[in-house]
């Protein structure tokens, strides 16, 4: 479980191994609060999503037989769940909402979520692992965010080649991060 | 004329790649080789250009409202057919594609097309931009594999081309690798932009 968790966070980290969820990376800038708000609401319906994903794939589609609509089922929970917890917020906790609210219709079509619910059955992982999985994936995801923010913002005070651009120079960025991160592969948990 | 123009536009001056910076998830994942590069650009493209015919062709009766969810359910629909077909003809494609042939869904190259372009102009028209736009995508991505699979493997299209006593540095085959290589033309294609400007 432990090392399941680790993996999916850190080793095999959605943004910088499986390249998912890159867009936002890109389009978020320098701004390190709206990078966690967003980090967190996207570790949210990440969760939630994997879950009732899992119901749907394992209760619903392979019993009948239509394991190739898979694709369609879950985009349509993914976008059921976003909407469902907009309503949520905005009855429950309005604060929250008026904080997040702008983040969520983005996220329907952030790619990392559809991919962790997608990598999961590819694995065949069971409903416990499924939700560690997710889990893991999105706190990775939003500590690359973050980190990535922060970086920028120290980034924009040095004399970096114009040419690079914005994109460019997130991508170098990356490309040393993702260098960290693999360099974990392979740590080994004791009792796990 | 007008049609090759569209075709021309959506390729390299709205190159989707490098100047609108969609679809940049699976242009990293899949370029490990040429060969998984071409058949992700040939997916892109017939889902592309199978969405962006039917909104285009159903463009007065999706009432606006519920226009993305309507996208979402046609993209998907193509990406579906597209992927079975590819199971059935090439499974190992199929397999080191692996979950990025379902991704396209969320590829913003697709969908922005479609908001952009399909939902407001004639078919003949959208299904040449969707060209376009997917014949630009896919001259990325066989680039990017192309430098990619060369530095990393020696080989191209699993083809060995490299000389005798070429070291291939792995870097390049691994996620941090894409990242690299994509900074690298991201800095090239910048730089040659002024000088295009100067010419016209």
């Amino acid at each position: 479980m432990i090392e399941l968790f680790f993996r999916s966070a850190i080793s095999e980290n959605m943004a910088l191994y499986f390249f998912l969820g890159t867009c936002p990376l890109i389009s978020i800038s320098t701004d390190l609060r709206a990078a966690w708000q967003m980090g967190v609401t996207v570790t949210l319906v990440m969760i939630s999503t994997m879950a009732v994903n899992w119901v749907t794939f394992y209760k619903i589609l392979r019993p009948a037989g239509l394991e190739y609509l898979q694709l369609l089922f879950f985009i349509l929970t993914i976008a059921a769940v976003v909407q469902f917890l907009e309503i949520f917020l905005d009855r429950f906790f309005p604060l929250v909402y008026s904080s997040f609210g702008i983040f969520l219709p983005l996220i329907a079509v952030n790619c990392a979520i559809l991919g962790v619910s997608m990598f999961a059955v590819l694995k065949e992982l069971n409903f416990t692992e499924s939700v560690v999985f997710a889990s893991g994936a999105g706190m990775g995801w939003s500590l690359v965010l973050c980190m990535m923010a922060s970086l920028r913002r120290r980034v924009v005070r040095e004399a970096v080649p114009a040419e690079l651009g914005n994109v460019g120079l997130t991508m170098v960025i990356a490309a040393v991060a993702a260098m960290a991160f693999w360099g974990l592969t392979g740590l080994e948990f004791p009792g796990s | 004329m007008n049609y090759i123009r569209t075709f021309w536009l959506a390729m390299v001056p709205n190159n989707p790649v490098f100047v609108l910076a969609l679809g940049l998830c699976s242009t990293l994942a899949v370029t490990t080789g040429v060969e998984n590069a071409f058949f992700m650009s040939l997916m892109v493209g017939a889902t592309a250009v199978f969405s962006s015919m039917t909104v285009s062709l159903l463009r007065f009766s999706i009432p606006f409202r519920f226009r993305l969810m309507s996208y979402m359910l046609i993209v998907s629909t193509a990406v579906i057919a597209a992927e079975q077909l590819l199971r059935a003809f090439s499974p190992e494609v199929a397999r080191a594609l692996g979950p990025y042939v379902g991704l396209i869904v969320t590829n913003c190259i697709v969908l922005g097309r479609l908001e952009a372009f399909a939902s407001l102009r004639p078919v003949l028209e959208s299904i040449f931009d969707a060209l376009g736009v997917s014949a630009g995508y896919g001259l990325v991505l066989m680039t990017m594999a192309g430098i990619r699979e060369f530095i990393g493997n020696g080989t191209l299209w699993g083809l060995k081309v490299a000389w005798e006593g070429f070291v291939p540095c792995r870097l390049f085959n691994s996620p941090p690798g894409a990242f690299l290589v994509f900074a690298g033309m991201i800095f090239a294609v910048n730089l040659m932009k002024p000088l295009l400007e100067r010419e016209r």
